[in-house]
C-alpha cells in the first residue's frame, strides 16, 4: 500500500484483514505500518474492544470482534457512496 | 450496486490511466521537437567549433525542451507505475468482493492524496509545453504559406508532418490540463466527503 491513508482507513484495513485471527507481525507487513505506529493502532483497536488478543499453539493473534460491526459497515456504506454516482472522470 | 461501483470504479482508472500515458506521449514528442528545433541551428557549434551569441537562445530552448520534457516523462511514469499496480488489482476483482473493492477504493484515495500536487503540475507543464509548441509551428506556417521554406518538392511532406505535429501535440499539450482539472475537481470533492465520513466514523469510535 503506497500513499496517504487516514487512520481511519488504516483502522478499516486492520480490522478487516483481522477477520482470521493473524499475528502482529503479518497485520503490520499486510498494512505497510511500522512496528510503532502499528502498536499504536493496534492498541487502540483493542482497547475499544474492536481486536480480541488471544493465543493459539503458542503464537500470539488477534481477531475482529464483533463490536467492530457498526464501525466497519459504516465504513463500507460510505465508501462506495464515493462510487455510487457517475463515472464522474471519463475520457 | 457493487457490480456497478466496480465498472464506475474500472472506468475511472482507466480514463486516468489514459491521460497518463496521453501525457507520456506529449512529453516524448515535447522532447523530440524541441531537439528537433535547436539542434540544427547549433551544429556549427558541433561541427566547427565556433559560438556565436546568437545560439545562445538554441541552447536555452534545448536545455530547457530536455528539462521540461525529462520532468514531464518521470513524473508521468511514476505515476503511471503506482497507479498500473491498482489497475492491475482490480482487473483481478469479481463484483461481489466487496472489501477487495472498498480495499481498491481506498488505495486510489491514498494515491490521490499522495500524488496530488504531483498531477496539478501535469498539467502545468502540459500548458506551458502546448504553448511552446504552438509557438514553434507559427514561423512553419509563415514559412509554408510565403513559399521560402528551405526544403522542397518531396521534403515539403516532411515539413507539413512536423507543422502538423507542433500543432497536435501543442493543442493537445493545451487540453490535457482541462482533463487534469476535471479529474481534480472529482477527487477533491471525493476528498471532501471522506472528512464527512471521517466525523461520522469518530463518533462511532468515541461511543
Amino acid at each position: 500500500m503506497k500513499g496517504k491513508r487516514t487512520q481511519f482507513e488504516i483502522y478499516w484495513e486492520i480490522l478487516t484483514y483481522c477477520r482470521n485471527p493473524r499475528t502482529f507481525t503479518s497485520i503490520i507487513h499486510r498494512c505497510s505500518l511500522n512496528s510503532k505506529i502499528g502498536q499504536e493502532h493496534i492498541g487502540f483497536l483493542e482497547n475499544k474492544g474492536y481486536l480480541r488478543r488471544f493465543e493459539e499453539e503458542g503464537q500470539k493473534l488477534l481477531k475482529t470482534t464483533d463490536v467492530a460491526k457498526p464501525f466497519l459497515d459504516a465504513f463500507k456504506e460510505m465508501y462506495l457512496e464515493l462510487f455510487s454516482r457517475g463515472p464522474d472522470f471519463k475520457l | 450496486m457493487e457490480q456497478s461501483t466496480l465498472n464506475r470504479i474500472k472506468i475511472e482508472m482507466q480514463s486516468f490511466k489514459g491521460l497518463i500515458i496521453t501525457n507520456l506521449i506529449g512529453a516524448a514528442f515535447a522532447l523530440a521537437f524541441s531537439m528537433a528545433f535547436g539542434i540544427p541551428k547549433l551544429i556549427p557549434l558541433l561541427t566547427e567549433g565556433t559560438f556565436e551569441i546568437g545560439q545562445i537562445p538554441y541552447l536555452g530552448l534545448i536545455v530547457a525542451g530536455f528539462v521540461i520534457g525529462i520532468s514531464w516523462i518521470t513524473r508521468s511514469a511514476e505515476l503511471m507505475s503506482e497507479h498500473d499496480d491498482l489497475v492491475t488489482e482490480l482487473e483481478e476483482l469479481g463484483p461481489s468482493d466487496d472489501e477487495e473493492i472498498i480495499s481498491i477504493i481506498v488505495q486510489s484515495l491514498a494515491f490521490y492524496r499522495e500524488n496530488q500536487t504531483k498531477i496539478r503540475q501535469l498539467g502545468i507543464v502540459g500548458r506551458i509545453v502546448g504553448i511552446f509548441l504552438i509557438l514553434t509551428a507559427i514561423p512553419q506556417i509563415q514559412a509554408l504559406l510565403s513559399g521560402v521554406y528551405p526544403l522542397g518538392n518531396w521534403m515539403i511532406i516532411g515539413q507539413l508532418f512536423g507543422l502538423i505535429g507542433s500543432l497536435g501535440v501543442g493543442i493537445a499539450g493545451l487540453y490535457v490540463p482541462t482533463l487534469i482539472n476535471r479529474f481534480s475537481e472529482k477527487w477533491d470533492a471525493r476528498l471532501s466527503s471522506t472528512e464527512v465520513a471521517e466525523e461520522r466514523l469518530d463518533r462511532i469510535l468515541r461511543e
